[in-house]
């Protein structure tokens, strides 16, 4: 009767939504559009939704035209700006250290894992006197 | 040389115009196949010689199209054309060139994350309008915890036209039913159309009427109370009309942009309606208005309604200037309170 140990890894698991990104100020930020002057409104028909964002204290600036609402690129500008303000304020703290290193660790984990199922699959063919013809 | 496999439909013209576009970019391009990237420069400079606005956009957006896609970055712009998209190309372009906006071009657009089915000349929903959408919704969210409200409501969309603001109030809202009228019958298809898109339709009564009439208001009202009532109505003034851009004034409904002289004959009568459609101090309505109009509301509703309106916020939109509107209604249209 084999005892067996099961071997679980503890990961720490990060996630965008759960993470908490630093708050982005609307006084902090200059918003700019691809618009003329003019009254806009239902007397302007645009199709380039495209956002830039300044953050002033940062200098850090952001654009985003990833979809055909404005609304959304606005949205979209305002995480990437919280994702590039984390990295400066947190550092190797930051959501995207905590990740790179996270993923990281994981392949280099999968790694040994397909190097220890290689030993097995060696072992178990020198038990049974096989050799790599018979596959 | 590549063979493709051709439809029942239209195989000939498609073949030309897919022959054409092989002549017109081989001279340049060294004599090998155009690819996706060539069709795009090409059209971007016929826009741009044209004097058509938003040259690269325009361009962008219906290559996008084209391909089946919603945006230029999604695309492989190092493919090869094909005879398919050389044809719908040429087709959306040659509209462009006639200063047709993209939106109808392609049929469609996004407000917030929903995509909108799109016919002209129903008015193509705007960017001020996915503010207008934002506000009503914090409204809703800003009722204390305690409040059933953001669980169950009631939501009337004046002046519908694609069905924007009903449809994403009602994606958001699961719990709430809604009410949209449009005076315009095509509107009203596309209000549905854009409500069943988004399975909301089970939730939305659409209406067909003019809201100056007793009728249309009656009907409204039987539906009612409202805890919320939202509208972009028409609002700009005769004035403003004759020197909108060409893609407004020769191709969206004039029923949806002219608010008359001033810009606000259906803004008075909105508010003239308003405190028999929304419910008592809890009922809000949202409206965004042209440049200045929300000063002229205020004032209105001090000087007249006063007795049964009350004038909450006015809120800026992207641009820093006042387009938004926010409203309750005093007591029940009977004076009860």
């Amino acid at each position: 009767m084999r005892s067996s140990v099961v071997c679980v890894s503890v990961s720490r698991h990060i996630s965008r939504k759960t993470y908490s990104w630093p708050e982005v100020r609307d006084s902090d930020i200059e918003e700019e559009f691809m618009r003329g002057g003019g009254p806009g409104g239902q007397s302007v028909a645009k199709t380039n939704n495209c956002v830039q964002l300044k953050h002033i204290p940062s200098g850090i600036v952001v654009k985003c035209h990833e979809t055909r609402s404005q609304s959304e690129n606005r949205k979209k500008a305002r995480e990437r700006l919280a994702y590039h303000l984390d990295i400066l304020y947190n550092g190797e703290n930051s959501f995207d250290a905590i990740n790179k290193r996270d993923r990281a660790e994981k392949k280099w984990k999968a790694g040994n894992k397909a190097e220890k199922i290689r030993d097995l699959k060696r072992q178990f063919k020198r038990r049974e006197g096989l050799t790599t013809k018979d596959f | 040389m590549v063979l493709f496999i051709h439809g029942r439909h239209g195989y000939a013209a498609s073949l030309t115009i897919f022959r054409q576009c092989l002549r017109r970019h081989s001279s340049s391009f060294g004599g090998s196949l155009p690819t996706l990237g060539d069709v795009l420069a090409h059209w971007t400079q016929n826009f741009r010689e044209r004097g058509i606005d938003e040259p690269e956009s325009s361009a962008e957006l219906i290559l996008a199209h084209a391909v089946d896609k919603n945006m230029v970055h999604e695309v492989d712009l190092s493919r090869a054309m094909t005879k398919t998209v050389a044809a719908r190309m040429e087709h959306m372009c040659r509209r462009r060139m006639k200063r047709e906006p993209v939106a109808y071009i392609i049929g469609e657009w996004d407000f917030h994350d929903l995509t909108l089915h799109i016919r002209p000349p129903v008015l193509i929903p705007r960017p001020e309008t996915e503010e207008l959408a934002a506000l009503a919704l914090a409204g809703v969210h800003a009722c204390g915890s305690g409040s059933k409200l953001r669980e169950s409501g009631a939501l009337l969309d004046v002046g519908s036209g694609s069905g924007a603001l009903a449809v994403f109030l009602l994606t958001r809202l699961p719990g709430w039913r809604g009410v949209s009228v449009d005076i315009s019958p095509v509107a009203c298809e596309l209000t549905t159309l854009n409500a069943r898109r988004h399975r909301v339709f089970d939730r939305l009564s659409v209406h067909q009427g003019d809201i100056h009439l007793d009728s249309t208001f009656r009907d409204l009202a039987s539906a009612g109370p409202y805890d919320i009532v939202v509208s972009n109505p028409p609002y700009i003034t005769e004035a403003e009309m004759a020197a909108l851009q060409p893609e407004v004034a020769l191709h969206e409904d004039r029923g949806a942009l002219c608010g008359g002289t001033d810009g606000m004959v259906v803004t008075r009568r909105l508010l003239n309606m308003a405190a028999s459609l929304l419910r008592p101090h809890t009922g809000r309505l949202y409206l965004e208005l042209g440049l200045g109009q929300p000063a002229e509301v205020e004032r209105l509703v001090r000087h007249g309604l006063h007795d049964r309106l009350r004038y909450l916020h006015t809120r800026k939109d992207f641009t820093n200037r006042e387009r938004f509107c926010e409203l309750a209604a005093c007591s029940g249209a009977d004076g009860s309170s």
